[in-house]
């Protein structure tokens, strides 16, 4: 008999088996996810595992189907991999391969003996690695994957106190780290000899993703004064890395800022080019945790603010992730709302950039108002409509305060079980955007504009004098820069000298693969200054003002 | 029910703390207890803004608004409310636990339970679990409320009910739990007596222990 123990997050199941039993008929028995695409014939290779203990050697199947950094590892198939004796393995999250693949600069392809480098920007919740030709930091390909340790929590704190709890939870979540950068390599398709010409990795990511990845103690971090353990630069990081790169290969870990503020905002720093700013600018890394950085040409500020995941449609009533039928925009057209969804699919709820459109689309009519309420007055007519009135004055509610613009929206609104009002997007689905989802954009949004506010007011900068604005990140990069002038995201800012940037921090990292590049990361990360929020006496009350719904 | 009474009620809801302090003034000169102007004004006023905050119809800025409202009508009728050894509805102690400075849900609960008739001391943020022990020694409140907004720094809640503990005077007192990480299962799990999502629901559910 085998002792089969599988872990899926937090939850930890152990169970009898036989001796040589499938891995992946045992998860099955335990109720937790496994995806198996192939249904465990062995042909698609996505239902990789962790293992920690037990299982026999791998065969020729799984040989064929994982990568050397993923064996190293010891991430095994486990439509394959067969139990022995007391066996542990860890589940990956369900994961959804980014086909945002970047292609860039193919020359590395022409020039056979061009030095290679991979710069990874370990994200907290997308991991993104870009292949790169190491003499002049052109970005050739680029891909990504999720982190994997979304198990312990999609936010980093979560993922602080899991490695905080014990030291298994803490190495396992290192191990997800490192089987989560491997897998963001891997999706490049690199052949054998593009990974003899790779002389040089640089890993950027936040405070809580280096120490995670590092190990290194992070009670500093999640609690008072919330700082780092260490800031500096790793030169030689591979000692952390188990093996996951060929032994060729050189491993660096460009340093830290300081809080939360870590090596992805320093790589965004040196690639929107702070070293040499020409006047006043801003950027901000907008994700999960979202970092802004501001100098007014001689100082450079830095901030991590909370934003949390509504930018990427959790805590939203009827959020999505980017799958398909997810709503990424929404218009507004004669009495009925135009939706755009991925691949046109029948719309199964709202990604953050598609909450972001129908909130500042429903501000722009009045359907909702400033202060983030939905228009109670709408409700009150909506309900009117229901009981068969015609027209506002028929029903003697002519001096509601309902915005003309409106009146073909109204009968959308509605109030829940709990007394909470509603929108309804769709007439033919039960997709509503709630009072409660506003109120999580609008606190998301505070988080956000309140850092800008802070870092500009203490360099005693006004909005107008800044002279390039760039937007960065998962959701900075592609988000819609009307609408969030609109509800007031950031300060009120001529459109004119906004840019949105898809890969800031990954586009950085691969500045730091050179000798060169990585000492102006040191130099920058010397220079810039991290101001702490939580203990700053002006946010709370710019984060109160932030949190309306107005420009 | 009197008018100015209403009025305050209403004044509460729309947030408009400037005309507070002349209603409040005008109620005591029509000769109306302080405790009427608690019990019938600003209770009912501030017992309305819970139900509309827990809905999501009423924000953070405007519940600090009724709160300030509230404030500026407290500061004419507490020394009142002591010299005439009113009862109140109980005595809250309230504090972020240590490692933690976030404070805005802490002063909403407060406010919210001011609202309903407590009387509120708060320890303010970042409180050591020795300082909570040592306040309930001094004040022997009803009820203990402790915040917390980081999954880190929520631990510390549970270090502060073996403090009270040992000190022998947990079972004196009710705790109630809270923050965005916080959950009724982690409440269950550290031997908490109750937890509450918002402030709103902080203050029912003070009303509860207190009955």
């Amino acid at each position: 008999m085998a002792e089969v123990t599988v872990i899926y997050g937090s939850e930890i199941k152990t169970l009898q088996a036989e001796e040589g039993e499938i891995l992946g008929d045992v998860v099955a028995r335990t109720g937790l996810p496994l995806e198996q695409p192939c249904a465990g014939r062995g042909t698609c290779g996505k239902c990789k595992v962790l293992v920690e203990e037990g299982t026999a050697p791998p065969d020729e199947v799984e040989l064929l189907n994982l990568t050397a950094g993923e064996i190293a590892l010891n991430n095994r198939l486990a439509c394959r991999a067969r139990a022995q004796g007391k066996t542990r393995i860890v589940l990956s999250p369900i994961v959804v391969y980014s086909n945002k693949i970047f292609k860039g600069s193919s020359r590395y392809k022409k020039e056979p003996d061009l030095p290679l480098g991979l710069a990874v920007d370990l994200g907290s919740t997308t991991v993104a690695a870009f292949l790169t030709c190491l003499d002049n930091g052109e970005v050739a390909a680029g891909g990504g994957g999720l982190n994997q340790q979304t198990v312990f929590g999609s936010d980093v704190i979560s993922r602080l106190a899991a490695a905080l709890d014990n030291d298994q939870n803490k190495n396992r979540l290192h191990r997800l780290a490192l089987a989560s950068i491997i897998q963001a390599v891997d999706s490049l398709n690199l052949s054998e000899k593009v990974w003899q010409r790779i002389q040089q990795v640089t890993i950027v990511g936040n405070v809580a993703m280096h120490h995670l990845l590092t190990e290194f103690p992070v009670n500093k971090l999640a609690f008072i004064p919330f700082q780092p353990h260490a800031r500096e630069a790793i030169k030689d990081a591979k000692p952390f890395m188990e093996g996951i790169f060929p032994e060729h290969v050189n491993v660096s870990l460009p340093p830290l800022i300081g809080g939360f503020v870590g090596s992805d905002a320093l790589a965004c720093l040196a690639y929107f080019g702070f070293d040499k700013p020409g006047g006043p600018l801003l950027a901000i890394d907008l994700g999960t945790n979202g970092e802004v950085m501001v100098t007014d040409g001689e100082r450079i500020l830095t901030a991590s603010t909370a934003a949390g995941p509504a930018f990427e449609g959790v805590n939203i009533s009827c959020g999505s992730r980017a799958v398909d039928g997810a709503i990424t925009d929404l218009d507004l057209d004669d009495g009925e709302f135009v939706l755009t969804t991925i691949s046109d699919a029948e719309p199964v709820g709202l990604t953050g950039s598609g909450l972001l459109a129908a909130i500042a689309s429903f501000r722009r009519i009045g359907l909702i108002e400033e202060s983030g309420r939905i228009n109670p007055d709408c409700e009150v007519y909506a309900e009117q409509v229901m009981n068969g009135a015609n027209s506002l004055v028929e029903r003697g509610l002519e001096s509601l305060a309902i915005p003309a613009s409106c009146l073909d929206y109204l009968e959308k609104i509605s109030r829940d079980d709990q007394g909470s009002r509603r929108i309804r997007l769709t007439p033919d689905h039960d997709l509503y955007l709630t009072q409660l989802d506003i109120r999580e954009l609008q606190k998301a949004k505070a988080a956000i504009r309140a850092a800008v506010d802070v870092l500009l007011a203490k360099l005693e900068l006004k909005p107008g004098d800044l002279t390039r604005v760039i937007l960065t990140g998962s959701f900075g990069g592609q988000v819609d820069i009307q609408s969030i002038l609109e509800i007031g995201l950031i300060p009120p800012i001529s459109p004119e000298i906004i840019e949105t940037a898809a890969n800031g921090a990954g586009f950085g990292a691969a500045i730091f693969l050179s000798e060169e590049g990585f000492a102006l990361g040191e130099k920058l990360a010397q220079k810039a200054e991290q101001i702490d929020l939580d203990t700053d006496s002006d946010f709370q009350k710019y984060y109160m003002d932030g949190l309306k719904l107005a420009p | 029910m009197s008018e100015i009474l209403s009025t305050i009620s209403a004044l509460i809801i729309e947030g408009n703390f400037a005309d507070m302090v002349d209603k409040t003034n005008q109620a005591l000169v029509e000769g109306l207890g302080a405790d009427e102007i608690l019990n019938n004004g600003l209770m009912p006023g501030m017992d309305h803004v819970g139900v509309e905050f827990k809905a999501g119809n009423m924000f953070v800025p405007e519940v600090l608004r009724s709160a300030k409202a509230m404030q500026e009508s407290m500061n004419i009728i507490r020394p009142l409310l002591a010299e005439s050894d009113t009862e109140t509805a109980g005595k809250i102690l309230l504090g972020t636990v240590k490692g933690d400075l976030h404070d805005i849900g802490k002063n909403l609960v407060g406010m919210m339970c001011e609202g309903a008739g407590f009387e509120v001391i708060d320890l303010g943020k970042d409180v050591e679990p020795e300082t909570f022990v040592d306040a309930v020694k001094e004040h022997k409140p009803t009820i203990l409320g402790m915040s917390a907004l980081l999954t880190t720094t929520m631990r510390a809640m549970e270090t502060t009910i073996k403090a009270l503990e040992e000190a022998g005077v947990r079972d004196t007192i009710k705790i109630m739990i809270g923050g965005a990480p916080v959950t009724q299962d982690f409440a269950d799990q550290i031997g908490a007596d109750g937890y509450a999502a918002n402030a709103a629901s902080a203050s029912e559910l003070a009303q509860q222990f207190a009955g």
